[in-house]
């Protein structure tokens, strides 16, 4: 078990321009679900997924709640909501503040960093040193404290979100301590955003996303902030490397959820799974394609196209947004039992982000009612949801019967990020033939591998 | 996809922010940028060279039992899929 987790093998012959991708990823990691209850496996999935663990737990929970016909209630919903939110800002801290920051930072540097860490052990070829960074620690236990902060009305990611009292009354007590707990999860939400103020933006998030609404505006915010992402924008605009891995290869706002489970519950499933297409074409998920809509991100693609500075014009426009949704999260009231009309319209009303799609959350008006339907004996189920992680879109699907899960399936970002005819494919190809090479060619091919960012170790080689 | 090893801290090096584990039994230098609070004995979970929580001793050894248990299918059909495909697409 020297590597569960694989790697990616990039390489790059540097005279004819050629990449070549290879994933040796375990991309049949879910098999060990099949066989166990749907409870079991929404218990431990995020356990062994745990890089993205609350995107994982929300569309594993969503698919065996598509499955067996149970519907959570709106408050819970939204915790999830929040809690993908909230990984999305420690996901995009961490690559703006340790990822990017590393990157960029040109051969002799990097050479200068690396020999202070191999005094001090030797470090294996997938382990670098890092920055000296105490704020991802913060954001790290930021997170964690959201993460792990109880519901006042059931646990976010158990199935069915049960309610704590089967009858619906919320006892005096139990509204008491959970108005607590809400108020601890809206406090370490609104730290986090504090964190992002901070360390990123140096201004509300809400204000941000307002006034940096083109290229000419990120620019001058460039200029006059200190904070790390703004001397990522600095130096990419100071080098003119803005446009840098621009490409043919089209971001997806959403994956078209219905289709791809299709795809998956047909006999090319092990083949979409490992080389996602879609309509004979890859796409890229993930910022890029959620934030494309944002003045921001539009202005960069119409001037430079998908290369380095759009990518990350993408990220602080999500950590912007991400941020202000959980400054301005409210302590949650007690939950609306389902079935109830004060349910339907809490549901119909709630502001739940679109972080997390599944069958029943995205047709309200098809809504039945509460409680598990598991079908007939034998039969077998298949649910499907879709959550948007800091990487981009994560789908799961699962077949049930018998109240035990007899497939699961899923359909990661780094799959179509990292196709061998993607868009870090395409882009790579497209520095190699832009006249760089040597140790220039790797620190720009690094550079666009983090924009887009796989999450799983590579080895890249530059020949 | 997106998987995190658990691994055991040997020994912290406060000055440097770095710790030595012990993943499957071999030594890996990690960074502990983020975490706080880490010591000797603890679990953490790493992730391309950070250790990115602590996790308590019953839920390592679950998670590395599910990890075996991945090996054995990688293992039994890796004259199979995905690569397989993955080089016939190309």
């Amino acid at each position: 078990m020297s590597d569960p987790g694989g790697n990616l093998e990039i390489r790059i012959d540097g005279a004819t321009g050629a990449v070549s991708i290879r994933s040796t990823r375990a991309l049949s990691a879910a098999r060990v679900f099949v066989g166990k209850s749907p409870d079991a496996v929404v218990r431990q999935l995020p356990m062994l997924f745990s890089l993205c663990g609350t995107a994982q737990a929300a569309a594993c929970v969503g698919a065996c709640e598509d499955a067996l016909g149970m519907i959570a209630p709106a408050a819970t919903l939204r915790r999830r909501e929040r809690l993908v939110q909230a990984e999305t800002v420690k996901e995009h801290l961490w690559r703006l503040l340790l990822d990017w920051p590393q990157a960029i930072t040109r051969d002799d540097e990097r050479a200068a960093r690396a020999g202070a860490a191999a005094s001090s052990s030797a470090a294996p070829s997938l382990i670098y040193p890092h920055p000296q960074t105490p704020a991802m620690a913060q954001v790290m236990q930021c997170f964690l404290r959201a993460r792990h902060q109880p519901a006042s009305h059931s646990e976010p990611f158990r199935l069915g979100a049960r309610v704590v009292d089967a009858s619906g009354a919320i006892t005096p007590t139990v509204v008491g301590s959970g108005l607590a707990a809400e108020a601890t999860f809206a406090t370490a939400c609104g730290d986090l955003a504090a964190l992002v103020r901070e360390h990123a933006l140096q201004t509300a998030p809400a204000d941000w996303l307002a006034t940096v609404n083109a290229t000419e505006a990120l620019l001058r915010w460039a200029d006059t902030t200190p904070a790390p992402p703004a001397q990522l924008v600095r130096t990419l605009v100071a080098e003119g490397r803005a446009d840098c891995g621009a490409n043919a290869v089209k971001s997806l706002a959403a994956l078209p959820m219905e289709d791809l489970a299709q795809g998956l519950a047909g006999a090319d499933a092990v083949a979409l799974i490992a080389v996602p297409q879609w309509q004979g074409r890859c796409w890229e998920t993930g910022p890029l394609g959620r934030a494309a809509r944002h003045p921001l991100v539009a202005d960069v693609l119409a001037e430079f196209g998908n290369g380095l500075l759009a990518h990350l014009a993408a990220l602080l426009v999500e950590l912007a947004k991400a941020a202000a949704i959980l400054e301005s999260a409210e302590p949650e009231a007690p939950a609306t039992r389902p079935g109830d009309a004060a349910y339907r319209a809490e549901r119909a009303n709630a502001d739940l982000g679109g972080a997390v799609h599944t069958r029943v959350a995205d047709n309200l008006d098809t809504e039945t009612d509460t409680a598990a339907d598991t079908g007939n004996a034998g039969a077998i189920t298949s649910g499907v949801a879709l959550a948007e992680a800091a990487r981009g879109a994560l789908l799961h699907r699962v077949e049930i019967a018998d109240a035990v899960v007899q497939r699961y399936q899923i359909l990661a970002p780094t799959e179509w990020n990292f196709h061998p005819e993607g868009v870090v494919a395409q882009g790579l190809a497209g520095i190699a033939h832009s006249g760089v090479g040597g140790a220039e060619l790797e620190r720009l091919a690094r550079l666009y591998i983090t924009a887009v960012d796989p999450c799983v170790a590579y080895r890249l080689s530059v020949s | 996809m997106c998987l995190a090893i658990p691994a055991q801290i040997l020994e912290i090096d406060p000055a440097a922010d770095t710790a030595i584990v012990s993943l499957s039994g071999v030594r890996r230098p990690v960074s502990l940028a983020l975490i706080n609070d880490a010591e000797a004995g603890d679990y953490v979970l790493v992730h391309v060279g950070y250790a990115l929580n602590k996790i308590s001793a019953d839920e390592a050894e679950r998670t590395l039992a599910m990890m075996r248990e991945i090996g054995e299918f990688e293992q039994s059909d890796d004259a199979l899929l995905p690569e397989q495909n993955a080089e016939d697409k190309r």
